[in-house]
């Protein structure tokens, strides 16, 4: 393979993503302007400006016309994705973390840190996406659900169950299922020993492959909260992906212990890794950061992969042909 | 892929004495459409390579969107308005990055291997009980002889019976009549004629090239099979930055002469983990 | 054989015999074992197996041998002896007319009816007869029509009305090259021990054995791979069975070999004959041993020649054995794969049979007075002979090339006691032990002509060892390579030679390469690869091996295997088998090493007959690219390696059997959460309406290059 290095962020980057056609991809970084790539060939088609924070996650439209970020700045933002112009701003007195676009669009979680003695919380606004700017409110001002969360802050969200259910990944290892009409914790599970760093869905949404610093990756039923599977490595999961098309599981994080002592990181070492999916044995890997890689994801086809690392590198990824007729395992 | 790509670059920077290499040449593609590519290229002790690669144009079938091609229309905004090409933001990787298959099964035989007996002992897999137990009596065996070869050992040790009889894996001392290597035969004071500076003792004078080892083998085991004649200064193993491999060649500095001396006389010819070792005194290095 | 005095309808007999059964010989599926014939009786039960010819295997009785000759004039009494003896004038050349052989049926009026019936002492000459003057021209108005009686017999059979034939369900054959690909590139073996035949895997990296086949009394004597390893023999009572391996793993029977009482076996080097002998004890005591000597054709099982005799006209020379014996094999083939040629010595002559015809070539033999011993080139059809001095010729090494029967090359010696011929593996060369006498007769010196075949005009030198009066306990050619080694001096701790026919820049010319003094060592064993040799110190050495480099010339390791008797290296060159047989009572059983003498395995099996490694077809590559594939190994092709260790890891049959769980289990676990799934599709198309549905798209062409295979190799400068 000969992957593209989008160098757009001079800061780590915390979050890659696909739109739904995979031809557009998304990056947030701790440096203050998302980007948007061409997919294909990793040019920048533009920049979102008007955080004042590291941005966390974001998450994009189904018909690639908005962009929603959420930022350390206490603000999730809405954006005409094309053009960068932003649509509305939900401010909040606690830094934004995580986003997620229901079913249908109609509603949006978001998560906050806890900060100033509130706890971390979880809140649900109303959206309007397809409100042309100027006609309406893209958003309301203040979110229409607000629950809190128990102690450790909560890294991702996500809707399940045709939204009725609201999904969360904390610090401390949890996997947490809420009633989201009532905010209602339905379900917890302490999935890891230490914080989840990323969850990402299965295609069918059945389940999410959770990324921890307690060195594994696992999948989790969403309905069930029960484990099904395991990767074990020797270091810190930043980010998880599932293939939307083999059985492969994609890991990005942190480097073994034992090789800290050599010259990986000048050399471009630090690996994306792959595991079987049913197997739970790494097959391969693909190396070239300088820095840890902290979000991993597969594009809709699966033929190509992107990663975003501490080196303030995204790299993309499009996989050889005899990638697919190779027995890996 | 493991050995440095040919950079054209490379070949301007050839050693006196080399000869030069053919330039990349490409035939094809032939009936088939199978391009070859041939290039020729040193790596870095200036072994000249061969590669030749064959590649076909395979055509894929893709789903190209409709609106995939309005979207690569749309204006540049915020800081890519302003890009150009010089500014570099998107660089292709000119270097090939493979997908490197991961060695799953050194783990697994690891597992099987049980270093610890009792695990071996309880496990209901006959053949990992043997293997492990071979494995670490030959192990031990192994350490027997080197101590023995080096005097360490008073008697001469009677290896655990494996097979029914006694079976070395060492090649013995030299039996009187026994065939006898030309650098062993004339054991004259200072073990020889081996180098000008044999009364030196500077670290580059006592480092030893050990070639010809198995991709499994670790500093670790370098250590473990070095140290007995004397101490070690330095090793070093080299190491492929792709793939973690070792390149089947290290670097072993003893602190005292006569040590490195003993080493190369005893592992010379070494048969370890199915490759027979060289061990030899280290070209002077040249200049990095 | 005891002889049955009329033909025998073989249905009838097998209808009395297994009265209970359905119809039909049941050749399937019985154990030959169960089946006990007194010896030498076949009870006219024709061989199953075979072409549609149907050929009498008994050579005195039946009508095999018989012949009917039409569209013969027919003439009247007195023209009668006319034509009689011009029809003996002719098939009389032929083959052997019996007594009153010729009859000429006539009519009422004493005219001959226009055919008549010959009957030959052999059916092969009845078939020649046939072969040879059916479409005769006697003269204009008569060409003979010749037929075997049996095809008579046959033809007239025929039903008057045609009725198509039944179409014959297509029989799967099964593969039974599967062994060759064995994705983890193991070798097989046989091994025989106490009622057991067991075939087996030979997983070296893994260090053991794996089962294959076993069968309890599958041979009644030993077994034998054929020489490119696709068959096995076994040895039975009423002959030979060759049996094949499936791609399952079962042995499957082949072929038999109709031969009562035969001992011993060989096969042609590429396999399209098969050889079965036996002696026969004599009937009176004034008549000597007798031998009886089949050649078969190996796919179809149909005896093509069958040779008969006394012993004493074939155990000559090198043949001969102690006591007038006769050693085995004594029918030699021609080196190759065509089998075109074998060869045997008679008294001062040399027949060489072609095996189109199984006749000499020219149908006579080689006059070769004197001659005491031959041996093919394993290559090709090219014979090294040894006369001994007789009158005023002097004993001679002649080099001979066949069918021509052209000399190629003679050499004279003189004073000659003793000769041995040893060929190279490949035919690249050819090394003659001279044992000469001393002036004094008293004591011989050794020397070695050494011919280098390949070279024009066949160059030959003289090697003598440098001690001339040691005596040469053992000689080898290395395979695939230029060099031999010799094991000479006192007997209980004598020297290992090695020699080179080319030096390092590759030009001829013998030269010693080193010398290991006082080796208790009895035996070589050269890696079929070369490079590498066992030397072995067998039977009252106790077993001693060394596995030496010749290349570095080094030990790589010693190593004991107490009381071992045989020493075999696999196909490949990468293990070494040593065994300890049934001529010890104790330790009975075999070990495994490497090539470089590192023991693998040991399997201690007591009453242990036999082991032998499968052997392998020869590799389709050429000797050169062969050569440089194992000089640069290591960097060959880098991707095999990794797939192998995959590979390695797929065929783990708990590995296997693990993932088999997981993926069920996973299955499982998928379709009880199908109905969610389906749930959170359907409502997605609900929610989103019309843009849940896959965008607009076109299907687009691109041309990728894609890396089929990358070969990465040292290079020198050429």
């Amino acid at each position: 393979m000969r992957p593209y290095l989008l160098k757009g962020h001079e800061r780590p980057l915390t979050q890659v993503k696909y739109n739904r056609e995979g031809d557009l991809l998304i990056s947030c970084a701790k440096n203050l302007y998302p980007c948007l790539w061409l997919a294909e060939d990793g040019r920048r088609l533009g920049t979102y400006e008007g955080h004042n924070g590291a941005v966390w996650t974001c998450e994009i439209s189904l018909d690639s016309q908005r962009l929603i970020t959420a930022s350390a700045d206490q603000t999730v933002r809405i954006w005409e994705l094309p053009t960068g112009k932003e649509l509305h701003q939900i401010k909040m007195n606690e830094p934004c973390r995580a986003s997620a676009l229901s079913v249908g669009e109609k509603l949006l979680a978001f998560t906050t840190d806890s900060f100033m003695g509130v706890p971390p919380q979880i809140h649900i606004v109303d959206v309007d996406l397809q409100a042309a700017p100027g006609s309406g409110p893209i958003a309301g001002d203040k979110p229409r659900l607000t629950f809190d969360a128990p102690k450790g802050r909560i890294t991702r969200v996500g809707w399940i169950e045709q939204n009725r259910v609201l999904i969360t990944s904390h610090d401390g290892g949890f996997v947490r299922r809420w009633d989201a009409e009532t905010g209602e914790m339905l379900q917890e599970a302490q999935v890891h020993e230490d914080a989840i760093q990323d969850m990402q869905f299965s295609a069918d949404g059945s389940y999410v492959v959770t990324a921890s610093l307690d060195k594994a990756a696992k999948l989790v039923d969403v309905t069930t909260l029960e484990v099904l599977k395991t990767y074990k490595t020797g270091r810190f999961v930043q980010s998880a992906a599932v293939s939307p098309i083999l059985d492969h599981i994609l890991l990005g994080g942190g480097q073994d212990a034992s090789q800290v002592t050599t010259t990986s990181a000048k050399a471009g070492g630090f690996e994306a890794r792959f595991f079987h999916k049913i197997y739970t044995e790494e097959f391969g890997n693909v190396r070239g950061h300088f820095g840890p890689i902290n979000s991993v994801a597969f594009s809709p086809d699966g033929r190509s992969f992107v990663t975003g690392g501490e080196d303030g590198y995204v790299r993309v990824h499009h996989f050889d042909n005899d990638f697919f007729s190779t027995k890996w395992l | 892929m493991a050995r440095s790509r040919i950079r054209w670059a490379d070949t301007l920077d050839e050693e006196e004495g080399e000869f030069s290499l053919p330039p990349t040449s490409v035939r094809g593609p032939d009936s088939h459409g199978v391009k070859t590519t041939t290039e020729f290229y040193r790596n870095e002790r200036g072994d000249a390579f061969k590669k030749v690669t064959k590649t076909k144009v395979v055509h894929v079938e893709k789903k190209v969107y409709k609106v995939t091609e309005e979207r690569r229309n749309w204006p540049r905004f915020g800081m890519a308005a302003t890009e150009t090409r010089e500014d570099s933001v998107t660089v292709q990787q000119k270097e090939e990055i493979p997908f490197e298959r991961v060695r799953q099964l050194k783990a697994t035989q690891q597992e099987k291997k049980f270093t610890d007996m009792q695990a071996a002992m309880q496990s209901a897999d006959k053949s990992a009980i043997v293997g492990s137990l071979k494995d670490m009596l030959y192990k031990r065996r192994m350490e027997r002889e080197l101590l023995r070869a080096k005097g360490l050992l008073a008697d001469a040790e009677k290896p655990p019976d494996e097979d029914g009889g006694r079976a070395s894996g060492l090649p013995a001392a030299p039996k009187p009549g026994s065939y006898v290597p030309p650098s062993v035969r004339n054991r004259g004071a200072g073990g020889g004629n081996e180098g000008e500076s044999m009364q030196q003792r500077r670290r580059d004078e006592n480092s030893l090239r050990v070639t010809n080892l198995s991709e499994d083998v670790s500093e670790a085991d370098l250590q473990e099979l070095f140290r007995p004649f004397g101490p070690i200064s330095r090793v070093f193993l080299a190491v492929d930055r792709t793939t973690g491999e070792n390149r089947g060649f290290a670097f072993v500095n003893y602190v005292y002469r006569e040590d490195a001396d003993r080493a190369i006389r005893n592992l010379n010819g070494y048969g370890y983990d199915n490759l027979i070792l060289r061990v030899e005194y280290a070209a002077p290095r040249a200049e990095r | 054989m005891a002889a049955t005095m009329e033909p025998v309808d073989p249905l009838a007999v097998a209808a009395q015999l297994f009265r209970d059964q359905p119809p039909g010989f049941p050749f399937e599926g019985y154990d030959l074992e169960e089946l006990i014939l007194p010896d030498g009786d076949d009870m006219g039960i024709r061989s199953d197996e075979g072409g549609s010819e149907e050929e009498e295997v008994e050579a005195v009785s039946g009508f095999g041998s018989v012949i009917v000759v039409d569209n013969l004039p027919k003439v009247p009494d007195e023209k009668h002896d006319k034509l009689l003896s011009v029809l003996k004038k002719i098939y009389g050349q032929i083959g052997n007319i019996r007594d009153g052989g010729v009859v000429m049926p006539k009519d009422a009026a004493g005219v001959t009816q226009g055919y008549a019936f010959i009957e030959f002492s052999h059916p092969m000459e009845a078939q020649a007869a046939r072969a040879q003057t059916n479409g005769y021209q006697l003269d204009k108005a008569h060409r003979f029509v010749v037929t075997l009686f049996d095809d008579f017999e046959r033809y007239g059979r025929v039903p008057d009305e045609y009725a198509p034939p039944e179409a014959k369900s297509v029989v799967q054959q099964e593969n039974l090259h599967s062994w060759l690909t064995d994705k983890l590139g193991r070798d097989q073996f046989v091994v025989r021990f106490g009622d057991d035949a067991v075939v087996c895997w030979n997983d070296g990296r893994r260090g053991r054995a794996d089962e294959v086949y076993k069968r309890t009394f599958w041979t009644e004597s030993f077994v034998q791979w054929s020489p490119l390893g696709n068959m096995l023999a076994t040895m039975h009572r009423q002959g030979i069975a060759v049996w094949g391996g499936t791609p399952g793993g079962e042995f499957v029977r082949l072929n038999r070999f109709q031969h009562g009482g035969a001992q011993l076996i060989d096969f042609s080097p590429g396999e399209r004959y098969v050889m079965s002998y036996s002696s026969v004890e004599p009937t009176n005591p004034r008549e000597s041993m007798g031998i009886v000597l089949n050649v078969f054709d190996t796919r179809s099982g149909k005896l093509l020649r069958r040779f008969e005799g006394p012993m004493e006209e074939y155990a000559v020379g090198s043949a001969a054995g102690p006591q007038g014996s006769l050693r085995w094999p004594f029918f030699k083939w021609a080196g190759g794969l065509d089998d075109q040629y074998f060869a045997r010595l008679g008294r001062g002559k040399l027949c060489v049979h072609q095996s189109s015809d199984m006749y000499m070539i020219g149908k006579k033999s080689i006059e070769l007075v004197g001659i005491q011993d031959f041996e093919w080139s394993p290559a090709e059809p090219l014979l090294a002979v040894y006369t001994a001095e007789s009158g005023q010729t002097p004993a001679r090494v002649t080099l001979m090339k066949l069918p021509e029967k052209a000399e190629l090359r003679q050499k004279n010696m003189y004073s000659v006691s003793d000769v041995k011929i040893y060929w190279h593996p490949q035919g690249d060369y050819l090394a003659v032990k001279v044992d000469r006498f001393t002036k004094t007769k008293k004591s011989t010196t050794t020397g070695f002509e050494l011919f280098s075949i390949r070279e024009r005009d066949i160059p030959m030198e003289v090697l003598e060892l440098p001690s001339k009066i040691e005596r040469t306990l053992a000689f080898a050619w290395e395979p695939k390579g230029h060099r031999f080694a010799v094991v000479h001096g006192d007997t209980s701790r004598p020297n290992v030679s090695f020699y080179s026919m080319k030096d390092a820049k590759g030009k001829l010319g013998v030269h010693l390469v080193g010398t290991l003094t006082n080796k208790s060592v009895n035996g070589l064993h050269w890696s079929p690869a070369g490079r590498n040799i066992v030397l072995s110190g067998l039977k009252a050495l106790n077993g001693q091996l060394e596995f030496f480099n010749v290349d570095e010339f080094e030990t790589m390791a010693t190593a004991e295997h107490f009381m071992a008797t045989d020493v075999e290296w696999d196909p490949t060159g990468r293990y070494v088998a040593t065994s300890v047989n049934a001529t010890h009572q104790m330790e009975n059983g075999f070990n495994i090493w490497t090539f470089n003498g590192r023991l693998l395995y040991h399997t201690p099996r007591d009453r242990f007959y036999q082991f032998c490694w499968r052997p392998r077809m020869p590799s389709l590559l050429p000797a050169d690219k062969e050569a440089e594939i194992q000089k640069n190994l290591k960097s060959y092709s880098k991707r095999y390696d990794e797939e192998d260790e995959a590979l390695l890891m797929q065929a783990d049959a708990d590995v296997l059997q693990e993932r088999a769980r997981m993926a069920e289990e996973w299955r499982a676990w998928s379709e009880a959460r199908a109905a969610y799934v389906e749930a959170q599709a359907a409502f997605r198309r609900e929610v989103f309406g019309a843009a849940a549905e896959e965008p607009e798209f076109t299907v687009k062409t691109v041309s990728v290059e894609q890396v089929l295979d990358v070969r990465e190799e040292p290079y020198s400068g050429n």
